[in-house]
């Protein structure tokens, strides 16, 4: 059984504007001690997917799919259930640990109280704080009676990474954990990522940075307008991309050439009943355009929505 | 912290000299006439003959043109002197704005107490069940409370409290037959001090509910939440404290409607406080007596202001920061 | 590690904190109301409508009383008849008329001891004649220069000089006596004893918490004998429903309200409803300068028209009387034949001889195609006066005259009386000679005391008549001559009697009302007898 499972996951938002299509037919399951790295451009609801996940979606929000921890229906439980869950049992590395940390609390209380709605005691909670922060260069002694916005950015994130670390969730869900690291920081961070799957967690990252989620290794999926378009071997994707948009955002990379590619994503609101991708694709042909493609399994091993897979 | 309080005391006697210059110009261009108002609550009934205004206006040193009555009476201030009440026949007005002060102070600071915690509640109340029946009850009742002119509720809480249930008395500080005046009894102090409270709570209901919705949207809110922090304490610990920074500014900023209100509110119980003589005093264009409470206004503005900025300053961390 | 929750916690202690400063300052509680069967010692409670900011009789006019502090010279017994008070008997005028001499009363002392003397009197007087002194009364009680002089004849006897014949200079020695001793010297305008006064009546000041409370305890020397009620307490309530809910609380003992709420006390045991015979009267003034209202027949029909009877029934209730005149029934001066019947035929058909005969769609009366039009103008201080002014515009309408009706602002209506009418209430009981020649006589037609701008010989003549003499019965012929002469000039429309009611404990005893004036806030017309009061 994975330890977490979604099935045609979708996510729409009611706007004024119309309904934000966010996320679309996510499909996908990560086992226990496994790593998935979701990456994809700006918008494309990398973040929303996470949220879904943990059920921490505004109140205008149209949900639809399925989501299973350890074999439990998340979607169905009630809200003091999922509070439960929360934290315990699936932990949040959010995007941007500025805004994360509350502006008026000391980072040592804060920390303490998210560790000990997880059961843990005073002491313990302390203890393993100090723990995580000092695989990260940091102790508690130093960021406790600390206000967040005396924190710099690399501090705000390893306070909130540490956090998300204590206890032994069995889902841990970071979203560009890594934001505003240099080099060295960031492989620590890998490093203390990759600690969590060996511990047996499932672990789920976010990211942006290429180079990171090469390095995580695990499976990766490729998000582009809402939909999963890739999801593969971590390798085999950096190796070969079997999607169009994957082939054309590795292009893109300098070190291949910086083609970058040409026309826009689509509006959200107004995404077409057809292949989202298609209005930019070199490759496009006849059924592009005619429905949204499914996954279809590859030769290799993985899923890719592209119709030149059928 | 010691700079910004010495800028800001700085500039205290500038405001108040221009409060007082637009007194002055008002009471100047204003249609009521000080002798009119005279004659008329002294003997009903009684013509203004031109000779007679004429004597008035001497005695009262009102002959001088207004620039000139207007540097003597500054003449005077600036040596601590406030002058003398027309209106209570040349008693100074220090000693009628002490006698005052008082019962205002208790009706301002029980009725301000009573609109922060009851505002809080009901806001977080409203915030923590929103678009439920209880929210629709208190956004509806504070947005009543903001409109709904204030002398008709106190009349109405005259009405029901006093003569029809009989609980509580109609009027006056204190029990006017075994107390010798002067002093404020809770008894007394409840129908007034609740009505101005209720009369003025809408607009910190409102905003408390608001900003405490838009700061439950904030990231550190929706993290807390992820890493499992139950319901109360994300409102409570989390919400709350950010929502309530700019609440203590508006209190610095409500603190004129406050005593607005309280003008109107004291003179429907016969409050012996300053709300009530500023009615008496505008009734008798007592220019003096006017000018002194609208000073003492304008000084309580400013204090509240400050006090509210300094508040500001001490509990938000990130500007205390600023200011080390 | 102590747990931080940074300011939260001080902020919400500093909350409650600030909202039980109030339960701080709770005094004691010992909840008498009063109905106690013991009444000794007990406080007559009275809640005025207005604080008054004076209390030196210097400043104040006779209608407002000498609030139980002072005495004049002079009193008003119950039917308003002059009997000695300061004085020892009741002074005369000389042959002509211009020389007033008072013998004093020797047994009379000031709260703080000293004896009454002629020095008291003279300074008194000298006090409201000298024009640095503000005070709105000096015009009243020596109109037009009439006090020449007033000199100490010897310790006890006091002599004033008039400059001619007044035959209601008598009744100004009401006005209260005020210590030479303590006031030699002192600026009159500003001093302190303007508000802790010292007088010779039967209660003495006590104290003053402004806007709180004012309190008077009797003076046990006063040489009319010690009041039975030791102690007064006024409080200054100016809604009429808090004093109502005071009233029915017990909480006061005395207390002015409108004849509609005070139906609601019938039915108390503990509280009596006494209507003070009320010299005010209800008054359309209509406006000399209006084109259409010059005419004399359109002022005679708009009288005919007005129904007075139905007006003071509907209006003020069961204790509602019709009027005609300023005077009301039971003055020595009032005119029992004044009478105006209700008559809309005729008023039409006065209305048509005056010209106005044609009409337009709506049916009012066109004269050279102009409408007979004009605005009625109310304070919004009486809420009466608006039913008044609705019910007189709708009876007006009635006989095709377009009457409108605005609330008018306070002092800005006094510049529209040229043009529009007007609607009050006044009037006040004492002599004729006092009031009634400001309000009518054509040299006060340019000031607001006459704002109809009525300048009428036959009343002018009643009005000099009635000055130029001594003697009751001709003063009495030319008072009712000016009844007529108003009757018929109709620029002043009296429309009813203005009550006055007073709420008063049931536990009271010695109550004997006096015609009272325009309703002042102590209702000088029921307190008038106060130190004869007592407690059940
Ligand atoms: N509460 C919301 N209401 C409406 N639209 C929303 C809401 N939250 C997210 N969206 C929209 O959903 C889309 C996906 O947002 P998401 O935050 O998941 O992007 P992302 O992939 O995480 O981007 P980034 O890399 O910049 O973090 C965006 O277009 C965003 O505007
Ligand atoms: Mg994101």
């Amino acid at each position: 059984m994975p330890a977490i499972e979604a099935r045609a996951l979708s996510v729409g938002f009611r706007t004024e504007r119309g309904v934000v299509q966010a996320l679309s037919d996510a499909s996908f399951a990560i086992e226990r001690g496994e790593t998935l790295v979701v990456i994809g451009e700006s918008g494309s609801g990398k973040t929303v997917l996470a949220h879904a996940l943990m059920r921490l979606l505004p109140r205008n929000v149209t949900l639809a799919g399925e989501v299973d921890l350890e074999g439990q229906p998340l979607l169905a439980l009630p809200e003091d259930e999922m509070r439960r869950v929360r934290g315990r049992r699936m932990a949040l590395i959010p995007q941007g640990a500025g805004s994360a940390l509350n502006p008026v609390r000391r980072v040592g209380g804060l920390m303490l109280e998210m560790a000990r709605v997880r059961g843990l005691g005073q002491g313990e909670a302390r203890e393993a704080l100090d723990g995580s922060l000092r695989e990260l260069g940091l102790s508690f002694q130093q960021v406790a009676e600390r206000y967040p916005h005396q924190l710099s950015g690399g501090m705000q994130q390893r306070v909130v990474n540490a956090m998300a670390m204590v206890g032994e969730p069995s889902v841990v869900i970071a979203d560009e954990p890594t934001h505003g690291m240099d080099p060295e920081l960031v492989d620590t961070t890998a490093e203390q990522l990759g600690m969590i799957a060996r511990r047996g967690a499932a672990l789920l990252v976010i990211t942006h940075d290429l180079r990171l989620a090469e390095r995580l290794g695990g499976r990766t999926a490729l998000i582009y307008s809402s939909y999963i378009v890739e999801l593969r071997d971590t390798a085999a994707f950096f190796s070969q991309p079997e999607h169009p948009y994957g082939r054309a955002l590795l292009g893109a990379l300098p070190e291949h050439g910086g083609v970058a590619i040409p026309g826009v994503s689509p509006e959200l609101t107004q995404l077409p009943r057809a292949c989202a991708f298609a209005p930019r694709c070199p490759a496009r042909f006849e059924p592009c355009d005619e429905a949204v493609p499914p996954m279809f399994p590859l030769p290799g091993g993985g899923e890719a929505r592209c119709y030149l897979h059928a | 912290m010691i700079a910004v309080v010495g800028r800001r005391l700085l500039a205290l006697p500038l405001i108040l000299f221009a409060v007082a210059l637009l007194v002055f110009l008002l009471a100047w261009a204003s249609p009521y006439d000080p002798a009119e108002a005279y004659v008329q609550g002294a003997a009903a009934g009684d013509a203004l003959t031109p000779e007679l205004r004429e004597q008035f206006e001497r005695a009262w040193g009102l002959e001088d043109p207004m620039p000139v009555q207007f540097l003597s009476w500054l003449g005077r201030l600036v040596q601590g002197d406030l002058g003398e009440s027309r209106y209570l026949s040349g008693a100074p007005v220090v000693d009628a704005l002490k006698d005052r002060a008082y019962p205002s102070l208790v009706l301002l600071g029980s009725a301000l107490g009573v609109v922060l915690v009851g505002a809080l509640l009901a806001g977080v109340a409203a915030a923590a069940f929103r678009d439920s029946p209880l929210d629709w009850l208190i956004r509806t009742s504070a947005y009543a409370a903001t409109f709904v002119p204030s002398f008709w509720v106190a009349l109405l809480a005259v009405f029901v409290f006093a003569v029809q249930l009989d609980w509580l008395p109609a009027a006056g500080a204190s029990n006017l037959r075994s107390v010798d005046g002067g002093r404020v009894e809770f008894r007394h102090l409840l129908l007034p001090m609740l009505t101005l409270a209720l009369t003025q709570h809408g607009w910190f209901t409102l905003y408390v509910r608001d900003t405490l919705l838009e700061v439950l949207r904030d990231d550190y809110v929706r993290f807390a939440e992820a890493q499992g922090v139950g319901r109360v304490a994300v409102l409570f610990r989390h919400a709350l404290p950010n929502a309530l920074i700019p609440f203590v500014t508006l209190i610095g900023t409500h603190i004129p409607e406050l005593i607005g209100g309280s003008i109107l509110i004291e003179s429907v119980f016969g409050w012996p406080g300053l709300g009530n003589l500023t009615r008496q005093a505008a009734i008798a264009v007592d220019i003096p007596l006017l000018l002194a409470i609208v000073l003492v206004g304008a000084v309580l503005v400013v204090l509240g202001n400050l006090i509210a900025d300094l508040l500001y300053r001490v509990i938000d961390p990130r500007i205390r920061e600023s200011m080390r | 590690m102590v747990r931080r929750f940074g300011w939260s916690t001080p902020l919400v202690a500093l909350l409650a904190l600030v909202a039980l400063v109030g339960v701080a300052c709770g005094g004691d509680e010992d909840g008498s109301t009063g109905g106690s069967a013991d009444n000794d010692g007990r406080a007559l409670v009275v809640a005025l409508t207005s604080e008054p900011s004076n209390l030196s009789p210097v400043f104040l006019d006779v209608n407002a009383g000498n609030w139980k502090i002072f005495s004049g010279l002079v009193a008003f017994d119950q039917d308003l008849q002059l009997v000695p008070d300061l004085a020892a008997e009741m002074p005369e005028y000389s042959e002509d008329g211009r020389t007033v001499t008072v013998r004093l009363r020797q047994d009379v002392t000031f709260h703080d001891g000293e004896p009454l003397t002629s020095e008291d009197v003279v300074f008194t007087w000298n006090a409201i004649l000298d024009t640095d002194v503000a005070t709105p009364i000096r015009e009243r009680l020596a109109l037009d220069g009439l006090i020449e002089g007033v000199r100490a004849v010897d310790e006890f006897t006091v002599e004033f000089t008039l400059s001619r014949m007044d035959p209601a200079f008598m009744e100004r020695l009401y006005t209260g006596i005020v210590p030479a001793h303590l006031l030699e010297g002192e600026d009159l305008n500003s001093t302190s004893f303007n508000r802790e006064p010292v007088g010779t009546g039967p209660y003495r000041f006590a104290s003053w918490v402004a806007g709180d409370r004012l309190v008077f305890e009797a003076y046990e020397d006063y040489y009319g004998g010690a009041p039975a009620i030791k102690r007064v307490v006024f409080t200054f309530v100016p809604d009429e429903n808090a004093r109502a809910a005071l009233m029915g609380n017990g909480e006061i003992d005395f207390t002015r309200m409108s004849p509609r709420l005070a139906e609601n006390f019938e039915a108390n045991e503990d509280v009596r409803v006494v209507q003070v015979p009320s010299a005010s009267m209800y008054q359309l003034t209509l406006p000399n300068k209006h084109p259409a209202i010059s005419d004399v027949r359109v002022r005679q029909a708009l009288s005919m028209a007005v129904n007075r009877e139905e007006m003071a029934a509907t209006l003020i209730g069961p204790l509602g009387q019709p009027a005609y005149g300023p005077f009301r029934e039971g003055h020595w001066a009032y005119d029992d034949s004044g009478h105006v019947d209700y008559d809309p035929q005729g008023a039409r058909d006065l209305l048509a001889e005056a010209g106005w005969t044609e009409s337009d769609s709506q049916g009012f009366l066109l004269k050279d195609g102009e409408r007979l039009t004009f605005t009625i103008l109310y304070l919004a201080s009486n809420a009466e006066d608006q039913e008044f002014a609705l019910a007189l515009a709708s009876d007006f309408q009635e006989i095709g005259v377009d009457a409108r009706v605005e609330v008018g602002s306070n002092p800005g209506y006094q510049d529209r009386l040229d043009a529009d009418a007007f609607f009050h209430g006044v009037g006040m009981p004492y002599d004729p000679e006092y009031v009634m020649r400001a309000r009518f006589h054509s040299d006060y037609a340019d000031v607001a005391a006459n704002p109809a701008g009525m300048a009428n010989p036959d009343v002018d003549a009643a009005l000099d008549a009635s000055r130029a003499t001594l003697d009751p019965e001709e003063r009495r012929e030319a008072f009712i001559d000016l009844q007529r002469a108003l009757l018929e000039d109709g620029s002043y429309l009296i429309i009813a009697e203005r009550p006055t009611v007073v709420l008063v404990s049931a536990d009271i005893e010695g109550l004997v009302p006096q015609m009272a004036g325009s309703p002042h806030a102590f209702v000088r017309g029921l307190s008038w007898n106060l130190e004869d009061w007592s407690w059940k």
